[in-house]
Parts: C-alpha cells; sequence; structure tokens
C-alpha cells in the first residue's frame, strides 16, 4: 500500500485507469454470457439462430457436430436426427462463415463436448465477407447475402448483382431492402457520401464483431427474463431445444431444376493457399482428438456448382474423407419447388427433413455410426426437445 | 456522424490522443482538424456554406476593427465637433457592415431552412390574388447546425460592432468558433470571447478532468438512452393517432414527451460539454433544473439559457434600446397613467419580437411561431394579473413564500410547460386543439392502468425503468436545486463508491437502454432545428 502510495500520482493515475478499464471488460464479458438467453425462442430475446447449442447439452453427450453457414443451419435437424437414428447431435452455423473461423469452432466445442463426427458444410470453405454483414443487417438477414468469392455464381441469378455475391433475384432484393441504399455505394455517390458510408459500415462490423464474441449490447434487453440463477451460471447453460437449426416454413421455388451444377463450365472452383492452409488446421486438429471429419454439401442453387464441387471431392480425396454432395444427387424426395424458403439460397424444413433423412441413412449405413449411450433423463430430454420441436412448429 | 455511434467514440479517442501529443499552442488546430472532419463528414459539400459564413464573418469583423482604429487614429487630431461627426459617420459605417454581414448569413439561413416556409406564404398570396403557385417546393437539405452557427455568427459580428469583442485577425480561430464539433448539432450557443480564449489557452492532460468530463458524458448517454428514447417509442405511437386513445392516455404521452424532450436535450448538452471538458474546454450550461421553475420566466431562464440570452442581448436589448421604441415608451408615460400599464406594455412591444424569434427559429412553420407566442402571450397575461393576483393572495392570506404556494406554483409551471410540449410535438395545430379538448371531454382514466399504454412492445417493466430513471433525476436535479455539486462530491469519495457509481452508470446505461432490437434509434430533436 505505501509502495503504491509513493509512486508517482501520474503513474497512480493511469494504474488506476488501466484497471477500470480491465474491470469493465470483465463485467462486460460476465454479462455478456449472463444475458445470452436461455432458449432459442425470439420471446426469450433470441434474435439469431447464432448458436452454440452444444455448449448447452449434457457433457460430452454430442455425437456429431455440424459445422457450417446458413446452408447448414437451415438443411439439418438435429432434433428429427436423432429420433431417426438415436445420433445426437448439435449444429455450430452462423451466417457467413469462414473457413478461418472453423479450428477456434473446434476448439470451443471440444471444451463441452467430445463429438465422434465433424460435419463440415462446405460452402464455408468459398465464403468471403458478406456484405450483408458490412451493412450492418442483422445476423439471419445476412444469411440471405450469401458471398461466393469464387465468383462462379450462376448468370441467372446474378444479374442484378454488384457485389460479388450471390443470392438469387429474390434475395438479392430482400438484402437491398434490409441493408438501406445509404450503405451502398454507387459511382454517383460523392467522395463524402463514400466516407460517410464507410463509417457507418465501421460502426455496424464493430458491433457485428463484439455481439458475436460478447452479445451484452445485442441481447441487453433481455433484462426482462432474467433470474438470479442466470448469474450463477453465466456461460453457455442455455437450452435450445432445436440444437442450432433454424426453422422455416415458407417456401419459394427455384423454377431451374438442378442447371446451376453445370454453372462454373467445368472449370474448377480455385482454393487459395490460405484456404488451403485452414483446411490442413482443421483435419490436423480433427485428427489430433480422434474424430472423423466429413465433408457436405447441402442443396444450394445459388452458390454452389460442378467446379467447387468437384475441388471438394479432390480435397476430398487428397485427406481420405468421406463427402456427401447433395447437390449430385438431390436426396430423396427432395424437390426444388417445394423445399427451398427463398428461391434456391436455403432450405426449408420440407428441405431439412429430406437432407436429415437421407443423412442419418449414410450416418448409420456408411459410416456405421453407433449413437452415444445416454442416461435416462439425457434420452427422455431429446425426446422431449423433439416433440417441443414438433409442436412449436405446428403452432 | 451520431454522437451515440462507436465511430464517434473511435473519432474521439484519435482527436484527444492527437490533442494531447502534438504541442500546445497548436492544440486548437487539433480540434479545428477534427472539428471540420466531423463537419465534413456529416454533410460533404454543404461546408461550403459554413465556410462562406466564416469568409463573411471574418470580413466584416476585419472592417469594422479597420473603422474603428481608424477613428481611434484620428479622434485625437480632431476638434470636439469634428471628432462628433467622424464618430457619427463611423458608427454608421460600421452599422451598415453589421448590417450587409448578419443578412448574407441569415439569407443563407432563410434560403436553406426557410426557403419553402415562406415560398408557401408566397404562393398562398400569389394565389389569392389569382396568380397561381410561382414559388417551386424545393427539396432542401439543411446544413448541419446552421441555425446555431449563424446564431453564434451574429454574436460574433454585433459583439465586434459593440467592441466586447476584438476582431478575430485569424480566420481559422472564428471557423473553429463556428463548427467546434461539441456545440455543433445542438448547440449550446456559446460567445466567441469566452471560447476562444479558452481555444487559446494550452491544456495539459489532466486525468480528473478527464474523469470527470468523462462521467459527464455516461450521464448524457444514459439520459438519453435509457429515458427519452424508450419514452420517445411510447410518444410516437400515440401523436401518430392520438384519436385512437382517451385523453388520459394523449396527456400521458404529452408528459413522457415533456420528460423525453427534457431528457434528450439535457442530455445532449451533459454529453458535449463532458466532451469538452475533457479537452479543457467549458463550453456554456444549457440547462438549470427547468422544472423548478415557478414562472414562465423562470423557465425559460433555465431551458436552453444560452437561446434566451442570444434572444436577450441581440435582439431584446437591440429592440429596447432602439429610437423608435423609446420615443413609444415616452408618448405612452405621456397619454396613460396607469403605472403597471406604462411598464407593461413597452415590455410586450419588445418581447414580442424576442418571442416571435424563438418560435422561428425552431423552425419553419405556424406551429413553432404559434409556440413561441403560447409562451408570449402567457408571460404578458401573467405580468397584466399580477397586481390581480397579488389582491387574491392577499384576501386569502396566502404568503407568496409558503412551501406550498412554491410547490402549486411549481407545478402549474410545469402545465403551462406540458401544453406548450404539446404543440411543440403535435404534428399540426389542428392536432393539438383536439389532444387538448380530448384531455377535458374524453379522459377515460382507466385506459391508463388496462394495458394501452402498452404499445409499440413497450412492457410493463420498461415503465418501472423510465419511473426509476425519472426518480434518479429527479433526486439529482433536487440536490443541484439545493447546491450540492453531484460529481465533485462523487470525486470525493473512495474509491470502491466512486467507481460503483461509475459502473453502476454505464451498464445502467448499457443494459436499460433503448437501443437495438425493438428500439428504434432516433437522432437528437434539436438537432433539427
Amino acid at each position: 500500500m505505501n509502495r503504491l502510495q509513493s509512486l508517482d500520482p501520474r503513474i497512480r493515475k493511469l494504474m488506476r485507469a488501466i484497471c477500470f478499464c480491465l474491470l469493465f471488460v470483465i463485467l462486460f464479458v460476465f454479462l455478456s454470457g449472463a444475458f445470452i438467453p436461455r432458449t432459442g425462442t425470439t420471446e426469450d430475446g433470441m434474435e439469431s439462430r447464432i448458436s452454440k447449442a452444444y455448449r448447452g447439452e449434457p457433457r460430452d453427450s454430442i455425437d456429431t457436430v455440424f459445422i457450417g453457414n446458413s446452408d447448414i443451419y437451415r438443411a439439418i435437424s438435429p432434433v428429427d436426427l436423432f429420433h431417426q437414428t438415436g445420433i445426437t447431435s448439435a449444429i455450430a452455423g452462423r451466417p457467413n462463415k469462414q473457413l478461418s473461423e472453423v479450428p477456434g469452432d473446434i476448439r470451443d466445442i471440444l471444451r463441452y463436448q467430445n463429438p465422434k463426427t465433424i460435419v463440415l458444410e462446405t460452402d464455408c470453405m468459398f465464403s468471403g465477407t458478406n456484405p450483408g454483414f458490412k451493412k450492418g443487417i442483422s445476423p439471419l438477414e445476412a444469411e440471405a447475402a450469401k458471398v461466393d468469392v469464387a465468383g462462379q455464381a450462376p448468370s441467372k441469378a446474378t444479374d442484378a448483382d454488384v457485389a460479388g455475391h450471390a443470392p438469387s433475384k429474390a434475395t438479392n432484393a430482400d438484402v437491398a431492402a434490409q441493408a438501406p441504399s445509404k450503405a451502398t455505394n454507387t459511382p454517383q455517390q460523392n467522395i463524402f457520401a463514400k466516407c460517410k458510408a464507410l463509417l457507418q459500415e465501421g460502426d455496424s462490423a464493430f458491433l457485428a464483431a463484439l455481439n458475436y464474441k460478447f452479445p451484452l449490447v445485442k441481447y441487453h434487453d433481455n433484462w426482462k427474463h432474467l433470474k438470479l440463477t442466470t448469474f450463477l451460471q453465466p456461460r453457455g447453460k442455455y437450452h435450445f431445444s432445436n440444437k442450432g437449426m433454424a426453422y422455416a416454413n415458407t417456401v419459394k421455388a427455384y423454377p431451374f431444376g438442378n442447371e446451376y451444377m453445370q454453372l462454373s463450365g467445368g472449370k474448377h472452383a480455385m482454393l487459395s493457399e490460405e484456404k488451403l492452409d485452414q483446411f490442413q488446421k482443421i483435419y490436423d486438429l480433427c485428427d489430433r482428438n480422434g474424430i472423423r471429419l466429413v465433408l457436405l454439401t447441402v442443396p444450394s442453387a445459388n452458390t454452389w456448382n460442378k467446379g467447387k464441387s468437384d475441388t471438394v471431392k479432390q480435397l476430398a480425396k487428397k485427406y481420405d474423407l468421406t463427402y456427401y454432395d447433395y447437390n449430385r444427387q438431390l436426396p430423396a424426395g427432395f424437390d426444388w419447388a417445394t423445399d427451398s424458403k427463398d428461391g434456391g439460397n436455403h432450405l426449408n424444413y420440407a428441405g431439412a427433413s429430406a437432407v436429415t433423412k437421407d443423412l442419418a441413412k449414410k450416418l448409420t449405413d456408411d459410416l456405421t455410426m453407433n449413437p452415444t449411450s445416454l442416461t435416462k433423463e439425457q434420452k427422455q430430454q431429446w425426446k422431449k426437445d423433439y416433440e417441443h420441436f414438433h409442436k412449436s412448429i405446428v403452432k | 456522424m451520431s454522437y451515440t455511434s462507436i465511430t464517434f467514440i473511435c473519432f474521439l479517442l484519435v482527436t484527444g490522443i492527437a490533442y494531447f501529443l502534438v504541442p500546445r499552442r497548436v492544440q486548437w488546430g487539433v480540434l479545428l482538424a477534427a472539428s471540420l472532419g466531423f463537419y465534413v463528414l456529416s454533410c460533404g459539400v454543404r461546408t461550403l456554406l459554413l465556410v462562406a459564413a466564416c469568409g463573411i464573418l471574418y470580413g466584416a469583423g476585419l472592417l469594422i476593427g479597420r473603422l474603428t482604429d481608424g477613428f481611434a487614429a484620428r479622434k485625437k487630431e480632431l476638434a470636439k465637433e469634428d471628432r462628433k461627426a467622424l464618430k457619427k459617420t463611423v458608427t454608421r459605417q460600421k452599422k451598415f457592415v453589421v448590417f450587409c454581414a448578419v443578412l448574407l448569413v441569415l439569407l443563407m439561413l432563410l434560403g436553406t431552412k426557410y426557403f419553402n416556409f415562406f415560398g408557401a406564404i408566397g404562393n398562398d398570396i400569389s394565389a389569392f390574388f389569382g396568380m397561381g403557385a410561382p414559388i417551386p417546393v424545393l427539396k432542401i437539405l439543411m446544413p448541419l447546425g446552421i441555425s446555431y452557427y449563424t446564431l453564434m455568427g451574429i454574436s460574433y459580428i454585433v459583439d465586434v460592432y459593440r467592441g466586447t469583442a476584438k476582431p478575430e485577425k485569424n480566420p481559422l480561430m472564428l471557423l473553429l468558433y463556428l463548427c467546434y464539433f461539441p456545440h455543433i448539432i445542438e448547440g449550446p450557443f456559446d460567445r466567441y470571447t469566452r471560447l476562444t480564449s479558452q481555444f487559446r489557452t494550452p491544456h495539459p492532460f489532466d486525468y480528473d478532468r478527464m474523469a470527470n468530463g468523462g462521467i459527464r458524458l455516461i450521464w448524457g448517454l444514459f439520459k438519453k438512452f435509457v429515458i427519452a428514447d424508450r419514452a420517445g417509442l411510447i410518444v410516437n405511437t400515440i401523436f401518430a393517432d392520438p384519436g385512437s386513445y382517451g385523453g388520459s392516455v394523449q396527456f400521458a404521452a404529452i408528459l413522457l414527451y415533456t420528460f423525453q424532450i427534457y431528457a434528450e436535450f439535457s442530455g445532449c448538452m451533459d454529453m458535449v460539454c463532458g466532451v469538452s471538458q475533457m479537452f479543457g474546454v467549458d463550453i456554456a450550461e444549457n440547462f438549470k433544473r427547468p422544472f423548478f421553475a415557478v414562472s414562465i420566466n423562470d423557465f425559460w431562464r433555465r431551458w436552453h439559457i444560452t437561446l434566451g440570452e442570444w434572444l436577450k442581448d441581440y435582439i431584446f436589448y437591440p429592440v429596447s434600446l432602439s429610437r423608435h421604441f423609446q420615443k413609444l415608451n415616452e408618448r405612452l408615460r405621456r397619454r396613460i397613467k396607469s403605472e403597471h400599464l406604462t411598464a407593461l406594455l413597452p415590455s410586450a412591444y419588445a418581447l414580442f419580437f424576442v418571442w416571435f424569434a424563438n418560435g422561428m427559429w425552431h423552425g419553419a412553420s405556424g406551429k413553432y411561431i404559434f409556440y413561441g407566442l403560447y409562451y408570449y402571450a402567457l408571460m404578458m397575461l401573467g405580468q397584466a394579473l399580477r397586481p390581480l393576483s397579488a389582491k387574491i393572495l392577499a384576501r386569502l392570506y396566502i404568503p407568496r413564500e409558503s412551501r406550498g404556494y412554491h410547490a402549486f406554483e411549481i407545478l402549474r409551471t410545469g402545465l403551462i410547460v406540458c401544453f406548450g410540449m404539446m404543440i411543440f410535438r403535435a404534428k399540426t395545430l389542428q392536432q393539438a386543439w383536439s389532444m387538448f379538448q380530448s384531455i377535458f371531454t374524453q379522459f377515460e382514466a382507466s385506459q391508463l392502468f388496462d394495458g394501452t399504454l402498452l404499445v409499440s412492445g413497450i412492457h410493463a417493466s420498461d415503465y418501472v425503468i423510465l419511473l426509476a430513471a425519472f426518480c434518479l433525476l429527479f433526486v439529482i436535479s433536487l440536490l443541484q436545486e439545493r447546491g450540492v455539486a453531484i460529481r465533485q462530491n462523487l470525486a470525493r469519495q473512495v474509491l470502491p463508491v466512486r467507481w460503483s457509481v461509475y459502473f453502476g452508470l454505464l451498464f445502467a446505461f448499457i443494459i436499460f437502454g433503448a437501443y437495438g432490437g425493438d428500439f428504434t434509434n432516433t437522432a437528437f430533436i434539436y438537432g433539427e432545428f
């Protein structure tokens, strides 16, 4: 104490300021954990399906984790997979997921679970910066603006697209409606408007990044639902009965069948050295932890094509991995006329059911996966979650 | 760039670092660069209007200075008569320069803010004479803070004319005075000499000042986000269609709007004063607990203080001291015997211009002129009835100094202000009138408790937050009214107490703030004027 007082007052004040900032950060991080909604309902304050659902499950009770962008959390239904096979799974999906984020996701998963299989949805290998995020639209809205950095978007879908991302006409319009024009730079705009737009984008991007890691600002209004017990278990103990899946029942047909697969003109899509390094890291991480890595592409008419599929196929061959591309052969019963929510960009629940059913078969037959033995209570909880999910979608 | 954005916080950080790193004699240059950057980013090429106004005022200031110096140099050589004649000539010349400068900057304001308003009046007159509507309605984007920097510019040039300020030799300093980023959006109207003397003073880094400014900034954010924006959500919904609600709900919306605008405007002032304090520049205070006012006069001495002072110095005094006014005064004294009336009528004449200008400044609409004249009429009525009210109080044995009467005066003033705010917020005067009528004809008190007030996703818990915030605001205001310096007292407390308050306020703003999700972020109301 005396030592502290003998310090130069300026240094003492500096130390005090640093301590204040540190304490603020600690409190902010702590409260961020406490404010995350405990369930996935909007009533409880959950704004998006950005999910770390595996955190809410009993330790080491998850067999499979699906990682990817919005494609994956629209295409797999873990409770249905459990119902069909007994395999427990969760989705770690985020709109515009980047491949570089996946190793971090796996490390986080390993802190809570010990999955036998990780299924990596391959669309995130070709992801770039999502203009949706730049424009500061909410994550769920941003999923409509998946990015195709390989530049092989189907021409039918990208006529009106200016930023190199490849949503369908419909989703492009959605994004335009959701992201105000002030954020888009047209050639007519002067330098001031461009700077202003850049600042607004910076603001939104910062908030989006902050919200992803420490969502106190995002979920601040959740104070209405807080209980004292929330603060005793601040990290990740929320229960998400959908297990990370985002349900949609809207139908918007993709009218061009599977023509989209031919749009690459037979050329392979290139994966940069950086992406390949990132993939190597993912592979090593899984290998070190005894996890089987499976590659999966779910039906996606707006961002997928044969070129990309061939590239992933080669990658899978190189690493001796199993790869399922549902665009080459659509799952049994799948129909582009009824199974997409937004004109081919994402699947609705009908599409997700078809994919889940087919994948269930593949996991048990091809990969001979056996379910982890769960306790009676855990099984009961999964059954409850299945029923709760189906009840809520009937509503 | 909004004061409430992340970008602004980054902007503050960069400006702050540069400000305390550069040699102290050029610190004001950092403020100028930051203010210009802030302005340019906010309104682009319209910055040219600001620069033009600055150029006009700078040139006029120099010219007045030259005329004054010329007269001072020559007056010793001249005989008394010649000196008088020269003084008269120089004064006339200086007046002409001031007139031209004021006219030019006012034309800029009229051309942007009032063009369509006067255009509509012109069209009405023209239509009356059957000549159609020759003046087009233009979509004019108002440059940021033009109402503020125009009035500040006028105060500068008039002060130079009056000799209370020296003409600025450095145009950049004048530019900084006009566009200083903490006061460009919502004021306050600072005076030239007071502000520039602080710009010129070196300001070393001072931890205590930073902390003091920081806490005021957070208090401002609390008022804006926790109180104003939350109340705004309810107010906007009810004012959008007041006819759908009973008089009680409409009255609640009026009360909430009064609460909202006070929290927002004073919150913004707390933010800008806090920010400016961090740079060592103390800008003028704009609020002094207005809801403790005992009369309308008193209210306007506590609400938007710098506007009131500006109107007093640059409209009331010039009118009161004008030859025309003096003649009128003399004539009244000769003809009217009543002392009360001879005191009342001249002030009524001079104050009419003040309140008309007050209304006009707030916006280019008849509604705002009515708003100004509403206060004028009530103020005059109060003065006119003063002898009568004194008699009634004496008859009823009610001492003016009693606590009860004091509370009555506060309540009465508050109510008058609330109705003023109703005029201010209503879309049209008709809407204001129909709301006023509804309060007395369809009160329906039950609507206050049957969930009608839970509009736009507002929960009962939001009202609890509003009430708690209101209580906090009231207690702090009461303490300040009793002369307690809150921040200074807080600074004397031990560290755990101090930090608990700081963190409490900071996290209260983050957690209970009405932003994101269901809430819409609203711009500062006074920023639109």
